[in-house]
Order: C-alpha cells, then sequence, then structure tokens
C-alpha cells in the first residue's frame, strides 16, 4: 500500500471566465501521480474547462497551476506548447486523428513535435494497443475503437507525465468502450497518471478517485486510497 | 422569413462573408480598372503624340494656282487672320498656331522672317529650345544658324529692314528647333505683320488635331470650309506614324484588359467556389429540417447577388479610382468613366459569383443530408 | 514529416488544392505576360515609333560636304543593329522653267556595301516612310516631284523636266508625284548620282539622316561621357541610348556632326516612357490584387482546417511549426502554379505581340526567376493574415467542440 503520494497536479483557486461568464469559480485540488481520477458532473459544471487547463490547453484567468512542480500559470504560448508536447498526452471523444495520415503516421506525428520521428518506436507502440495489423490504414478505414487506440497509442509515445481523457468512450459502443477502458486500467497498473472527464456513474467508479463538479465548484472529492492492486 | 434568413445568413459568419466581398471586389477592381484605362488610352495617346508637333497646315489656295515668279520658299498667297480665328475654340483641335512668312534685309542680307504668337508657337512645337525669353516690345527671337552667322549673342542690337519700314530690335533671345526657324528670325505675329506690311494677314494656320474622334483628314476638309481661300494639308510624317501607333496601342490595351479580365473572373470563381464548398454540411442541416431544394438554391442565389452586387459596386468605384491614379500618373490627365464599365463591371461580377456558387450548391443539394451530418 | 503531412493533405483535399494551384496559374500567367510586356513594349513600341522617320541628323563639319563613302562604316558600330536606316541628301538649287526650284538627290533604295556581309538596303524609305508617292520611283533615272511643284509647274507622271544648273541641263522623266504635307512638297527628288553628277560633286552630301532605335533617356544615359569611370562608360556606351548611339555615329562619319532631331527625339521618350509606366502600373495592380486574391483562398484554407490545426497544438505545435506548415504549403504551390503560369504568361504574350505588332517579343530568361519571386512572394504576403488566422485558432475549442 502506498502512504506517500506524490502530487502532480496543484490547482489553488483556479478561476476561467469568458468574457462576463465565470465557468469556473475556484477550483483548488492535488492530484496524485500514479491514480486515475475520474471527474464528473452535469452539463456546464465547467468539467471540460478544467480539463482542458490541467491539459494546457487554456489558460485559467486567476490562480495558480503546477503540474510536476512545474508553475503553469506565467508561461507564455510558446513555453505551453513546448510543456505540452513533453508533458501531457490527450485523448478526445473524437479522437482527433489527422484524417489523411495512416495509423503509423498519426502516432510520428507526435513524435515530429516531439523530438525525432522513430518509426520502428511508432510501429511498437501501435503493435501495443493491439493494432500491429493497421499500421497503414487511414482514420477512415477504421473502426471507432480501432480510431481510439490509436489516439491512445500517440500520447503515450512521447512518455508524459500526465495523460488527460476527455469522455474516451463517449462514441463507442459497448464493446468498443470495454476495450478502451481495459487500456486503461493497464496504463494505471504500470503506474501511468490519468485525469478522465466522463458522463457515465459506471466509469466513475473506475479509477482510484471520483471528483464531482457543479457550477464551477467542486462539491466532492473522493479521497480514498485504493490498494496498489486492482 | 427569406430576408431574414438572408440577412442572418450574411450577417453572422462575418468572415465568410468579408472573404466573399474581397474576393469579388477584388476582380471587379481589376476589370474596372482596365477596361477603363482601355476605352480612354485612344484620346490619351492621341495628346501624348501631338508632341511631335502639327498634323495639320491650312493653307491659302493660291499658293497651287498658275505660275508665279518668286522664290519658292516664301509663300505666295494670304489667309485673313480674323478668318483664321474663327476656328479657335474648336474641341477637336488642342493646338493651334499663326503664322506670316517673309522675308527681310538684316546687314545687307536677305534673312527669312516668321511672325507668330510665341506662346502658341511653342505649345504646338514643344521640343523648341529657347534661350533667353520671349520678345516683348518689338524685339526678336532669332536662329542658331543666324547668330552665328551675324555674330550675335542675347541683348545684342539687331536691325531689320522691311519693304517699308525699318525695325531697331534687340535678341530677346536664340533658338534651336532643328527645323527652318534655326536660319530664320523670330518676332511676334503684329510686329511682323507691321513690318512685312501684311497687316491682319497670315500665311498659314499650323494646326495639332486630336485624332480621337474624328480622321485628320476630314477635320482639314471642314475646316476648310471654315476658312475662306484656303486649303488643308495634311502633315503626312506626323498623322500617318500616329494612325498606325493609335491603333496598335489600342489594340494592346484591349488584349491586356481581355487578360485581366478573364485571369479576374476566374479568380472570383474559384475563391467563391472554395467558400461555397464548405458550407456543405450547412446544406445538409437546412434538408433536414425541411427545406426544399427550391428554397436552399433560391437562398444561395440571393447569397451570391448580394456579393456579386457589393463587390461589383465596391471593385467600380476603387477601379475608377486606380484608372484615374494610373491616368494622371502617366498622362497628367484624368480619365472619363465610360458608362458601358457600369454595367460591365457589376454584371461580370454577379454572373461570375452565381456560376461559381451554382455548382457546389447544386452537388450538395443532390446529396442525402444525412451523409453530410454525419460529421468528418 | 512535415513534407509528407502536406503532400498527403494535397492528395486529401484534391479539389481545394488545384483551386488554389489554378488561382495562383491564373495569377502567375497575367503577371509573367505583364512583366513580358514591360521588358519589351520599348523595343516593339521604339519600332513602331521609327514611322516618325530619321531621329539623328548628320551634318557638315567643318566643310561644306560630308563624305559619302563614310556611310557604310554606320554599319560597323556598336549599336549597328540599332542602326535601321538612313539616306544621305545632296541639295541643290537649281532652275526649273526660269524659276529657283530646290532640287533633292537622296536614296529611294540603295544598297550599301558592307565588308564581310551581305549589303545593307536602306534609303528613303526607312527615314521617311510617310512619303506618299502616287506612281513610283525607280532608282534609275527618274525623278519625283512634289505635289505643289506638280500642280504649279503642270508637270505630271510621264513629263520630262528640264534641271538647269549653272549651265548643267539634264531632261529627266517625272515617275511618280509625291504629297507629304511638307518642304518636298515644293520640291524635286532625284537619284542622288545623278544629282552629284549634275553638280559635279561626286561622292558628296550635304546631310545625312538615320533612323535608329534608341532607349529612352534616364538619368544614368544624361550623365556626362567625360565624368564616368571606366565602367560607368563602358556601360554606357553599350546601352543604345541615343548620346550614346550619338557618338558612335561621330566616331564613324568623320566629315561630318551628328545631332538627334528633337522633334522625334523628344516626343519619342517622353512616349515610350508613358507607355513603359503604364504597363507598370497595371503589373503592380494586378500583383496587389493577386494578393488579395490569395488572402482569401488561404483564409478559406485555414478556416477549414481549423480541428486539424488544433489537433497539431494539441500535440505541442507552437506558433512557428504552425506557421510553417502553411507557409510552406503556399509556398510550393505558389512555385507550382508559378512554374506553369510563366509558361501560360510567355505564350500569351508571344500571341499578344504577334497580334498587335506583327512579331513575337523576346521572352527574356529573366522572367522564369522574377514570376517565381512575384508568385512566392505574393503567397507570403497573401498568407499572413490567414496565417495569424491559424496561429490564433484555439485548441479547446475546436477540439472539445465548445
Amino acid at each position: 500500500m502506498k502512504t506517500t503520494r506524490e502530487a502532480i497536479v496543484e490547482l489553488k483557486d483556479i478561476r476561467k471566465s469568458y468574457g462576463e461568464v465565470q465557468i469556473l469559480k475556484g477550483i483548488t485540488l492535488d492530484l496524485y501521480k500514479g491514480e486515475w481520477t475520474n471527474i464528473m458532473g452535469p452539463s456546464g459544471s465547467g468539467k471540460t474547462t478544467l480539463l482542458n487547463i490541467m491539459s494546457c490547453l487554456d489558460k485559467a484567468t486567476e490562480g495558480s497551476l503546477k503540474i510536476n512542480g512545474v508553475e503553469i500559470s506565467g508561461m507564455s504560448k510558446q513555453q505551453l506548447a513546448h510543456f505540452r508536447r513533453e508533458t501531457v498526452g490527450l485523448i478526445f471523444q473524437q479522437y482527433h486523428l489527422v484524417p489523411y495520415l495512416t495509423a503509423l503516421e498519426n502516432v510520428m506525428l507526435a513524435q515530429h513535435y516531439h523530438s525525432v520521428v522513430d518509426e520502428e518506436e511508432a510501429a511498437e507502440a501501435l503493435k501495443k494497443v493491439g493494432l500491429g495489423h493497421r499500421l497503414n490504414n487511414i482514420p477512415g478505414r477504421m473502426s471507432g475503437g480501432e480510431q481510439q487506440r490509436v489516439a491512445i497509442a500517440r500520447a503515450l509515445i512521447n512518455k508524459p507525465e500526465i495523460l488527460l481523457a476527455d469522455e474516451p468512450t463517449g462514441n463507442l459502443d459497448q464493446a468498443n468502450s470495454e476495450l478502451i477502458l481495459d487500456i486503461f486500467r493497464n496504463l494505471r497498473q504500470e503506474g501511468h497518471s490519468i485525469i478522465m472527464v466522463t458522463h457515465s456513474t459506471e466509469i466513475g467508479t473506475l479509477g482510484d478517485r471520483l471528483i464531482q463538479l457543479q457550477d464551477g465548484k467542486i462539491t466532492s472529492q473522493d479521497n480514498r486510497q485504493t490498494t496498489a492492486a486492482s | 422569413m427569406f430576408w431574414r434568413i438572408l440577412r442572418k445568413s450574411l450577417t453572422t459568419r462575418k468572415n465568410h462573408f468579408a472573404v466573399a466581398v474581397i474576393a469579388v471586389t477584388m476582380g471587379a477592381l481589376l476589370v474596372a480598372a482596365t477596361c477603363t484605362i482601355s476605352l480612354n488610352i485612344k484620346d490619351k495617346i492621341s495628346r501624348e503624340l501631338r508632341a511631335y508637333g502639327p498634323n495639320l497646315s491650312i493653307l491659302p489656295i493660291t499658293d497651287a494656282i498658275g505660275r508665279e515668279n518668286g522664290a519658292v520658299f516664301a509663300s505666295k498667297g494670304y489667309l485673313m487672320q480674323q478668318d483664321a480665328n474663327s476656328i479657335i475654340g474648336d474641341p477637336d483641335i488642342l493646338h493651334m498656331s499663326l503664322v506670316l512668312e517673309g522675308s527681310i534685309n538684316v546687314n545687307n542680307q536677305m534673312v527669312s522672317v516668321k511672325g507668330v504668337k510665341f506662346e502658341d508657337a511653342k505649345q504646338i512645337h514643344p521640343w523648341w529650345k529657347l534661350t533667353g525669353g520671349i520678345p516683348e516690345n518689338n524685339n526678336v527671337v532669332i536662329g542658331q544658324e543666324i547668330a552665328k552667322k551675324f555674330n550675335l549673342s542675347l541683348n545684342q542690337p539687331i536691325v531689320l529692314s522691311g519693304n517699308k519700314t525699318t525695325l531697331d530690335a534687340k535678341v530677346a533671345g536664340i533658338i534651336e528647333t532643328g527645323g527652318d526657324e534655326d536660319s530664320q528670325i523670330l518676332l511676334d505675329l503684329d510686329t511682323a505683320q507691321n513690318l512685312l506690311g501684311a497687316i491682319g494677314k497670315v500665311s498659314r494656320i499650323d494646326i495639332s488635331v486630336l485624332s480621337t474622334n474624328v480622321a485628320v483628314e476630314n477635320k482639314g476638309l471642314e475646316l476648310e470650309k471654315k476658312v475662306p481661300g484656303s486649303r488643308a494639308k495634311v502633315v503626312q510624317q506626323v498623322a500617318h506614324a500616329e494612325k498606325q501607333l493609335l491603333g496598335k496601342i489600342q489594340a494592346l490595351m484591349y488584349f491586356v484588359t481581355l487578360g485581366v479580365l478573364v485571369v479576374s473572373l476566374l479568380s472570383i470563381a474559384g475563391t467563391m467556389t472554395t467558400t461555397v464548398l464548405q458550407r456543405r454540411k450547412e446544406i445538409g442541416t437546412m434538408k433536414a429540417i425541411g427545406a426544399s431544394n427550391k428554397e436552399i438554391a433560391k437562398l444561395f442565389l440571393a447569397e451570391a447577388t448580394v456579393f456579386g452586387v457589393i463587390g461589383g459596386l465596391l471593385g467600380l468605384l476603387l477601379g475608377y479610382g486606380l484608372a484615374q491614379v494610373i491616368g494622371i500618373t502617366v498622362f497628367s490627365t484624368s480619365v472619363v468613366l465610360p458608362i458601358i464599365v457600369v454595367p460591365l463591371t457589376i454584371g461580370c461580377a454577379c454572373i461570375v459569383t452565381w456560376i461559381a456558387s451554382s455548382k457546389p450548391v447544386l452537388q450538395a443539394v443532390s446529396v442525402e443530408p444525412a451523409i453530410t451530418l454525419r460529421g468528418e | 514529416m512535415i513534407f509528407r503531412m502536406i503532400f498527403k493533405g494535397w492528395r486529401f483535399r484534391v479539389k481545394r488544392v488545384a483551386l488554389a494551384l489554378i488561382a495562383f496559374f491564373l495569377g502567375a500567367s497575367l503577371i509573367a505576360s505583364l512583366l513580358g510586356l514591360y521588358l519589351n513594349v520599348n523595343d516593339k513600341v521604339g519600332l513602331e515609333l521609327r514611322s516618325y522617320g530619321a531621329n539623328i541628323k548628320v551634318q557638315p563639319k567643318g566643310g561644306e560636304f560630308i563624305d559619302e563613302s563614310q556611310l557604310g562604316k554606320l554599319k560597323e558600330i556598336f549599336w549597328r543593329h540599332n542602326i535601321l536606316g538612313f539616306s544621305p541628301y545632296l541639295k541643290i538649287v537649281a532652275n526649273v522653267n526660269d524659276q529657283p526650284v530646290v532640287v533633292i538627290g537622296t536614296w529611294r533604295n540603295h544598297e550599301v556595301k558592307i565588308p564581310n556581309e551581305a549589303g545593307f538596303v536602306t534609303g528613303t524609305e526607312s527615314v521617311a516612310p510617310w512619303w506618299n508617292i502616287q506612281g513610283s520611283w525607280s532608282q534609275e533615272q527618274g525623278v519625283i516631284i512634289g505635289s505643289d511643284l506638280s500642280k504649279q509647274q503642270g508637270l505630271g507622271i510621264g513629263s520630262n523636266v528640264l534641271i538647269d544648273y549653272n549651265g548643267n541641263k539634264v531632261s529627266l522623266p517625272v515617275t511618280g508625284i509625291l504629297s507629304s504635307g511638307g518642304a518636298e512638297d515644293s520640291q524635286i527628288i532625284a537619284p542622288l548620282q545623278l544629282v552629284q553628277n549634275l553638280a559635279n560633286l561626286p561622292g558628296k552630301v550635304t546631310e545625312v539622316r538615320i533612323s535608329a532605335l534608341t532607349k529612352p533617356e534616364d538619368d544614368f544615359a544624361r550623365k556626362d561621357p567625360n565624368t564616368m569611370s571606366a565602367k560607368e562608360y563602358e556601360t554606357w556606351y553599350c546601352s543604345p541610348y541615343m548620346a550614346s548611339i550619338v557618338l558612335q555615329v561621330n566616331e564613324v562619319i568623320k566629315s561630318g556632326e551628328a545631332k538627334p532631331i528633337d522633334q522625334v527625339v523628344k516626343a519619342e521618350d517622353a512616349f515610350l516612357s508613358k507607355v513603359s509606366l503604364m504597363i507598370l502600373l497595371v503589373l503592380i495592380v494586378t500583383f496587389i490584387a493577386s494578393g488579395l486574391s490569395v488572402m482569401t483562398t488561404a483564409s478559406a484554407n485555414v478556416l477549414e482546417r481549423r480541428t486539424e490545426i488544433g489537433i497539431l497544438k494539441g500535440l505541442g505545435a507552437d506558433d512557428k511549426q504552425i506557421a510553417s506548415v502553411f507557409l510552406l504549403e503556399f509556398i510550393l504551390l505558389s512555385l507550382l502554379g508559378g512554374f506553369f503560369g510563366y509558361i501560360a504568361g510567355i505564350w500569351l504574350t508571344k500571341l499578344l505581340s504577334i497580334a498587335v505588332f506583327g512579331s513575337p517579343m523576346a521572352p527574356g530568361l529573366i522572367i522564369l526567376p522574377v514570376t517565381l519571386g512575384i508568385s512566392a512572394f505574393v503567397a507570403i504576403a497573401g498568407c499572413i493574415i490567414p496565417v495569424i488566422q491559424a496561429i490564433n485558432v484555439e485548441p479547446a475549442r475546436v477540439l472539445h467542440g465548445e
């Protein structure tokens, strides 16, 4: 059983407004390394906004954000982009693969923006998610589940500190959802830090923690610690 | 409801609206500018070519009839100055210069003289090089050969003896023209008339005819009738070359305009097609909520018309402005907007926008809404 | 990787890319065509302007006459190909029917011997192309008579005219009547040799008129050659400025002094400069319109690819990297379109030149790099705003559809 928890994401009084509208009204939260944290809440609660901020895709209007001990809030757009490529891996509900590149090339693209393209390494990553036979297919020729798996391989290729997933099974049928969640379980087992936004209470219970959001504020933080073994 | 949809459609996607209007305006601008220039070029070139000098002479008829003794190079008959003045103000005449020719005595040598109105003469012969100034008070301008021959320079005295009178004058200027004037003495017309005893008479009228609207020969025939006892002679060196040149420059500009027209219109078509292509999803949505093909087509056609008209008008204004700038920069005169350019520009803009919008719309309209709505 | 992305992207969006390519092609062909026109119009129109006749005249220097034998050397000077024609004149005042009449001896179409080359045929047809001759002027014995003189003396085609010069008499047939609207209308024009014999002045002429193709004067042309450095002088000498050609004429016709004929030269220079300027301005306007056209196409392109941009940003691409993808794409398209546009433009200019001037224009190899350069420049300039738009795409917005 782990007794010391290392914070990987530290949010202090994070606020986000778009013009007059305040989406996040002061979020203070620590997320821990090696844990799978789920964030749930009704539509408009700000969960996607919170995820965007933690993904370094968007900047908070006020407050401090530290990832892996590094203060994000003061970073310029350029610094943010560089930080993002080193630190986070993103997975979206709509997969967001480049439609005219093959599975292999989609993963290689992530390598390109990080450091160096390595075709063998990319192929390995795809094989690991069971897509060894789909290397040269374009997204249009793959099922939703397969596309999401490519997206996961892509998110992992640069060995990010955190994986952030926005309703990764939202567009998938039951069978494929299971496949994807299985992969996440394995990743959790391997020690990856996972932050996921989800609608489904079922999925909500799969992780180590469940954060509930309503109206831009945290309404409940489940601080239970699960054992390392699942 | 239709107008509201149209208005909303145009105002909400400001970016798309701006892109389409700019594309049409640019094309229309080029069309308007080049058409305006082409249609003005004949006049502009015609004016420029007046720098070569007079293209028409009006001479007395008496020269040609019968045998007369006397030097061949002095003209024999006269025209009445007041008759000559009757053609001033003719819109096709750009410059006019009255000339009186004769011979007088200087230091016991016969010298040819010309009486002219100096302002007119200089204007019609812009290459004349005058050192010194235009004479006042009966002073004279001498040709450079005369200056050499009699060893005269500026402000020196010179005595001219005519038939009955003598003139004590000073050299106010020395002229170099490359023509007869280099070996002549030039005086003010009135002074010359007095000296030669030919008051109210002129030997000929040099005219620069603007050949935009009329052929030089025909103008000559017309003027012959207005000035009694005259005949018109076309200065072939100037007129013949000009006719050819005008035709070619005009043809050149027409071709350039045609090229620009084709390219501009294709360019508008291309950009419009690009912008419409990306609205297939929108069309799918409209069909899904029950809009008929006819209604969709109507909306897009109306939008295209708005772009065509607004872009066409803007392009027309800017294009005309541009043509003005070019006209003034190159020719120092303004251009006239030929009426036909207005419907041509706006018409072309509209037609092209329609055609460009129609193909993608037709394609989209025939596709099942489900396909376009499924998302990419 | 970038190139792979760009080319695969093109295959995926073939239609849009084709449209963009066509836009560049059209713009480039117009620009290449206008450029070709601009570089050549001086020569073509300059040649047309030679219909105004001679623009250089040579008068005797330090004597009464010019040596006819020196004329052949005119086709040996540096700018010999710009000497389109010349004609010598011997002007005497003779008596016809007891009346003093100016008789001019000159060439209509005379073959001048040039060492080591085929003969060069020239004469008044080159330097006075506006002469309207009713009938004909054969070079042998016949004369042509000015229209006014013809009426006055009652001498028409077929009649004989008796010319008396200081006691030397000769009777010659009138083969043509000349109307020019100038001094010639009261003169007799005869073959040069005939007049030289009549006046007993073999090999001598009183004036030479030359028609030369020149380049309009600019500030460099007007510099005093004596103040130029050796290199400057060489450039000046090797440019067909009027002053430089006049200098070269003086070098070979030592018995004469050459001067430009102001009436023709001043008007010609002004005219050529204006036509050139006009074409240049149309070129600039086209260039600007082209740029804006590219901008709208690029803008539409960026708009369409917002999601893709979001994905790249999500993967950590920074502003510079996003910008370079689009810039690179557009520069490649512009070069491709520019190349084909160049070919089309040159062909267009050729057609135009043949249609208007009856002969093609020299394309000038420089047009290719300039067209490509302008094309790329237009692509970059037109791209600026769309690239800024691309950089400003908010990844959060486009990736989550919020």
